[in-house]
């Protein structure tokens, strides 16, 4: 197997040079073959890479340590779920499925547009078989997951264990499939420039494509906090650790590129914007891929360091250069076909959010790189920490939620006031209503006041449309259940686009929640102590130890109680693993969690006496599961959004009535 | 045996991609892959004429709710309405589709726009209802249709000037229109 997957490596690069030959050539000559022949050569390309992938399981899961991959990543102990996720554990695994999702998607781009778009296709596939001559040409000399070991080893390193966890087993591919997403919508811009195809094609496919990333980068992104959360034990779940802002990052581009598309396809404007937003976003992608893989910025994640830095930095040049050179080639092509009428409209309330993310991005950037540039011009690395991020992102975030309430509903073109106080007399109401329940409440806390009010401000907005939309549905007879389903059915993109709004607001809500009503306190207990926070009471039991093939625990017994009422035991574990390689981490934190609607019991044991004595730290994070139901909620959004059918059904409709037209019989 | 897999592998691949060079020998005729660069052209100048007939028939309706000035729907549809002259002129200079002499410009706007408008009316079930919704926006959600189309029977707001359905001017209400129809 090893053999094949090698030669598919190599065959899967050179095919992937003769893609983007052929492809530009037919399409420059006319000659079709060349771009049929390119066509087939993307679909080999996948193939090969998933037989190449299969090979590299099969070495992972069958423990060949004759391969420095499988020495490096696994040991005879890791359970065969382990051995499996370690494909991803490392650098040549990653980058291995980095270059299969990338050959996958194209697969699915040339399958999907089979007989269509026949002169923008030729140059996209170009772009994305470029890209993964990049991918392919790493994966094939610079890092090969099939580099045998000059002697085979008897035993491997074995997985770090903080990454033996179900959040670490699918975090990491839920973001590459983000990631990688970002690819297609910028090879169907790339694609436009290059074909000067800039019609509504490109815009239409992009804004799929984009929308996919980004749902699975937010999803990776909440998957990672998650684990953050559970396996860290420091009791947050965001630490603006570099390799957090390299996904963070392509997501705040791509969610103002969804936004800003909008209004290319609804009034012809801001071509040049989205063309550079997009653009952006790849490079934000591809940035975010160097810094986790290269290890350029020291974080909790350099696991992952290696040398293929100065590849990636010349390929992001290469990007840069290349598509500021085609969008300066193409710019009296990108010219809008409206403008802009007031500032009081859709179209400004989509270009403040689209400056706003911008901004939150540049925040983030600038935050990231500033140890790098620090150290290069002069020599000591000044880090930049959570302060710095919260400070200016915090009241961007704000302005955001505010924006996502006024968005949907104000009128395009021009706000009347009349619009204005039908649409946000409600919400303003309900708005300013929480916030003053909240401070008589005793909150005081402006950040969290205007976050919560806000946030009581866009749901507000949200269930007045849905409201308004089922009763002009059920006012024709339709029962409400019924109404609903249809409402939303029929229009997938808008209501759908509520409902991930409404994921975003119970995220912000767990957010602010949790950062700024945290208690917490840290006490060395004797047998039989107790300790007391925000309700809850702990009783120290004891110290007990246990060991099994892979670690030695030590674990803290403590019985609960929240208000007097018994809880069950918490036992916060510290264990030390036995094998040398997963001796990095000597000491790893077990935390006890329990997670409920409004808090969060958090206990972490910090350490341990000969004298049975244990300092534990507690936590108590309000309303952090609301960041978690906030994500599905938003996930269930995001699936209504893309949801396949009606558009074509609405065609129909379309046909149908304008037949009758002519016949003169459709007066109903 | 490993040495044999990858080699079928290798070949299969080759046979794949230089299968369309074999496949073409049967093939007689000219190479129609690629559409006309000529009707793409007017493809994308027909859909820059349908957004800005979409903008004109969403002016007409923002004002028909009242929405708009009067000053503003003027000066925003005279605007419209010259770019979409512009347009159509390109289109028929194109000579793929429209009358190419004789007719006037004028002419051929306000029939587009009938057509535009015609389209709106007629895709009955999802415009309409999703018109509705708009005009929910517009009016506050307790409100009941103050008075019904004299044409059509359909509900509007107290202060429309056209019928959202039809189209037709609407007059000021009296009792009898207050009356719900069946």
């Amino acid at each position: 197997m090893v053999e094949t997957g090698k030669l598919s490596i190599f065959l899967a690069f050179a095919i992937s040079i003769y893609v983007v030959c052929a492809s530009v050539y037919g399409a420059r000559t006319g000659k079709s073959d060349f771009v049929k022949s390119a066509r087939n050569g993307v679909l080999a390309v996948c193939f090969l890479l998933i037989i190449a992938t299969a090979a590299l399981v099969h070495s992972l899961v069958n423990l060949d340590f004759s391969l420095k991959y499988v020495a490096l990543n696994t040991s005879t102990d890791l359970p065969v779920i382990y051995r499996i996720t370690s494909l991803w554990a490392g650098q040549a695994g990653s980058l291995l499925l980095w270059a299969l999702i990338l050959s996958i998607y194209s697969a699915l781009v040339v399958l999907d547009t089979r007989t269509r778009s026949r002169l923008l296709m030729p140059y996209v596939v170009a772009v994305l078989a470029a890209i993964s001559v990049f991918f392919t040409f790493l994966i094939g000399f610079v890092e090969n997951p099939f580099e045998a070991l000059p002697v085979a080893a008897l035993e491997g390193r074995g997985l770090n264990p903080i990454l033996q966890n179900a959040y670490m087993a699918i975090h990491p591919v839920t973001l590459y499939l983000g990631y990688v997403g970002v690819s297609v919508p910028f090879a169907f811009g790339m694609g436009a420039l290059l074909s000067g195809q800039l019609g509504d094609e490109w815009i239409k496919y992009s804004r799929k494509w984009t929308l996919f990333a980004w749902t699975f980068l937010g999803v990776g992104l909440l998957l990672g906090a998650r684990w953050a959360y559970l396996e860290l034990g420091w009791g947050g779940y965001w630490a603006w650790d570099p390799v957090e802002n390299a996904a963070f990052m392509p997501w705040l581009a791509a969610t103002a590129f969804v936004h800003s598309v909008m209004i290319q396809e609804k009034k012809g404007m801001l071509k040049k914007w989205n063309m550079a937003l997009i653009i952006l976003t790849f490079f934000l992608a591809i940035f975010g891929t160097f810094i986790t893989r290269s290890g350029i910025i020291s974080s909790v994640h350099s696991f992952a360091q290696s040398d293929i830095g100065p590849l990636f930095l010349g390929f992001i040049a290469f990007i840069l250069l290349f598509s500021f050179a085609m969008f300066l080639y193409r710019i009296r092509d990108l010219e809008s076909e409206n403008r802009f009428d007031s500032i009081l409209s859709r179209e400004s309330a989509f270009i403040f959010n689209n400056l706003l993310f911008l901004g939150a991005a540049f925040a983030v950037f600038l935050g990231t790189v500033f140890p790098i540039m620090s150290e290069a011009l002069t020599g000591n690395k000044i880090l930049v920490g959570s302060p710095y991020f919260n400070r200016v992102n915090v009241p961007i975030a704000l302005v955001l939620i505010f924006l996502m309430g006024v968005g949907p509903l104000i009128s395009w073109r021009k706000a009347s006031r009349e619009n204005l106080m039908k649409n946000f007399l409600v919400p303003v109401i309900v708005g300013a209503a929480t916030a003053g329940v909240l401070i008589a409440l005793g909150v005081r806390d402006v950040y969290a006041l205007l976050s919560y009010a806000f946030c009581a401000f866009v749901t507000a907005t949200v269930f007045t449309e849905f409201f308004r939309g089922v009763s002009v549905r059920s006012g024709r007879g339709e029962n409400p259940a019924l109404a609903f389903v249809r409402l939303v059915s029929r229009n997938k993109r808008r209501y759908g686009g509520y409902i991930v709004h409404i994921g975003v607001v119970l995220i912000v809500i767990g957010i602010t929640s949790s950062s700024v009503f945290v208690t917490e306190k840290q006490a060395t207990l004797t047998k039989g102590q107790s300790l007391e926070l925000a309700g809850y009471t702990l009783t120290f039991q004891g110290i007990e130890q246990y060991t099994t093939d892979a670690k030695n625990a030590t674990v803290a017994k403590l019985e609960g109680y929240k208000n007097g009422k018994p809880i069950g035991p918490v036992s916060p574990e510290k264990n030390v693993y036995k094998y040398e390689g997963n001796r990095e981490i000597n000491q790893e934190t077990e935390v006890a969690l329990r997670s409920t609607f409004t808090d969060d019991l958090y206990v972490i044991l910090m350490s341990y006496g000969e004298d049975g004595a244990a300092t534990i730290r507690v936590m108590v994070n309000p309303m952090v599961s609301w960041i978690w139901s906030g994500g599905v909620v938003l996930l269930i959004g995001a699936i209504v959004t893309m949801w396949p059918g009606g558009r074509k059904e609405r065609e129909e409709v379309f046909v149908r009535y304008t037949l009758h037209d002519r016949d003169g019989t459709a007066k109903v | 045996m490993e040495t044999i897999l990858a080699l079928a592998i290798a070949l299969l691949a080759a046979l794949f991609i230089s299968a369309p060079f074999f496949l073409r020998r049967g093939r007689a005729g000219g190479d129609e892959y690629f559409p006309d660069p000529r009707a793409e052209k007017a493809k994308e100048l027909g859909s820059r004429k349908d957004s800005l007939l979409t903008a004109i028939k969403d002016i007409e309706f923002d004002y028909g709710l009242g929405k708009l000035s009067r000053e503003d729907f003027e000066e925003l549809h005279g605007k419209y309405r010259a770019e979409a002259a512009g347009l159509l002129k390109e289109i028929d200079s194109l000579g793929a589709g429209g009358p190419a002499d004789g007719s006037d410009i004028e002419d051929d706007i306000e029939k587009e726009i009938r057509a535009e408008r015609s389209k709106f009316a007629f895709s009955y079930d999802d415009e309409e209802l999703e018109k509705e919704i708009l005009r929910a926006r517009e009016v506050s959600w307790n409100d009941s249709p103050a008075r019904y189309c004299p044409k059509c029977g359909n509900g509007s707001g107290a202060e429309d000037l056209f019928c959202s359905k039809c189209g037709a001017k609407l007059d000021q209400p009296t009792e009898t229109q207050n009356a719900r129809p069946l």
